[in-house]
């Protein structure tokens, strides 16, 4: 489709919303067969079912903010304006997905470790991680010239990004309440499968996340691109 | 300004409803020890939390979308 004739409400990729009503319904099946059909774990008890929310944001997170860093290496050597929009559609998804899972955590820590926050590696680096990519989208904001935006956004990107691998491992390096990197290995077959489900269906939504978020920038990129339109004659 | 203004004021609404939403019916738990009960009260928030977020999101979306009426 070319510049002059976009439309965004014609341009969709085919696929695209099939990945957000899957992934909806297959959340929607997960939480209730997670919250209503799942025995409560041996220590924790019910509030085990938390983790079928917190745990698979966690996951998406990192993984939508490597799509982040990414596009944001492909839109500064290429200076490609799709990299752009895939990095705007990925920083804001993944800010979504840290913000649950901090909030989610939070909830859970209460009733399990007695208190909503402590100074701790896993959950410092999160808030980091968090603030750090808030200041991305607010670069992104800011910033007027649709060049310049990209190519700032996109080294604050690569930047931000340095913390993911450091909250991921911070758990290993360093003294942490936080348990290690949680896998499906770590829980029992009813509680694994809806995980799984859980996580899988929140990656289809990150991905429709994304691609419709690329193709409002893409609509943006193009109005900022067009002439200004001719003053009004008051004569 | 607005934009930036709008994702704090979304966080923010979300940070304190998560707050003080579970503080009703609340027994105080000794740090460390799960006090028995089921504690509902912070399995719905932490569900419902992630739903606003999610549905949220994707009304955001919706509404940013250029349409032929909003261009």
């Amino acid at each position: 489709m070319s510049e002059k004739s976009y439309a965004p409400w014609k341009d969709y990729i085919p696929w695209e919303h099939f990945f957000g009503v899957v992934g909806l319904c297959s959340l929607a099946a997960g939480h209730i067969w997670g919250l209503f059909y799942t025995p409560p774990e041996t220590n924790m008890g019910d509030v085990v079912k938390i983790l079928f929310v917190h745990v698979p944001c966690a996951w998406n997170s990192m993984l939508v903010f490597t799509i982040a860093f990414f596009a944001a290496f492909v839109s500064l050597i290429s200076g490609r304006r799709g990299a752009d929009g895939v990095l705007a559609g990925a920083v804001e998804t993944g800010l979504l997905l840290t913000g649950l899972t901090l909030i989610t955590g939070s909830i859970f820590a209460r009733p399990t470790w007695g208190y909503w926050w402590t100074s701790d590696p896993r959950l410092n680096t999160t808030a980091i991680l968090f603030l750090t990519f808030i200041g991305v989208l607010m670069l992104r904001v800011m910033v007027q010239n649709s060049e310049r935006r990209a190519i700032w956004s996109a080294v604050a990107t690569i930047i931000a990004y340095v913390n993911v691998p450091i909250t991921y491992m911070s758990v290993r390096w360093m003294r942490s309440v936080h348990q290690i990197q949680s896998s499906p290995s770590d829980v029992d077959g009813p509680l694994k499968l809806v995980w799984r489900i859980s996580a899988l269906s929140i990656l289809a939504l990150a991905i429709w996340f994304i691609t419709r978020r690329y193709r409002i920038e893409k609509a943006r990129q193009i109005a900022e691109a067009a002439p200004p339109l001719p003053e009004a004659n008051n004569a | 300004m607005r934009k930036p203004l709008v994702w704090l004021v979304f966080f923010g609404g979300l940070a304190l409803v998560t707050t003080f939403y579970p503080e009703a019916g609340w027994t105080a738990d000794q740090p460390g020890v799960i006090a028995p009960g089921d504690k509902w009260e912070y399995i719905t928030a932490a569900y419902v939390v992630t739903w606003v977020g999610l549905i949220g999101y994707t009304i955001s979306l919706w509404v940013r979308t250029p349409t032929k009426k909003r261009q």
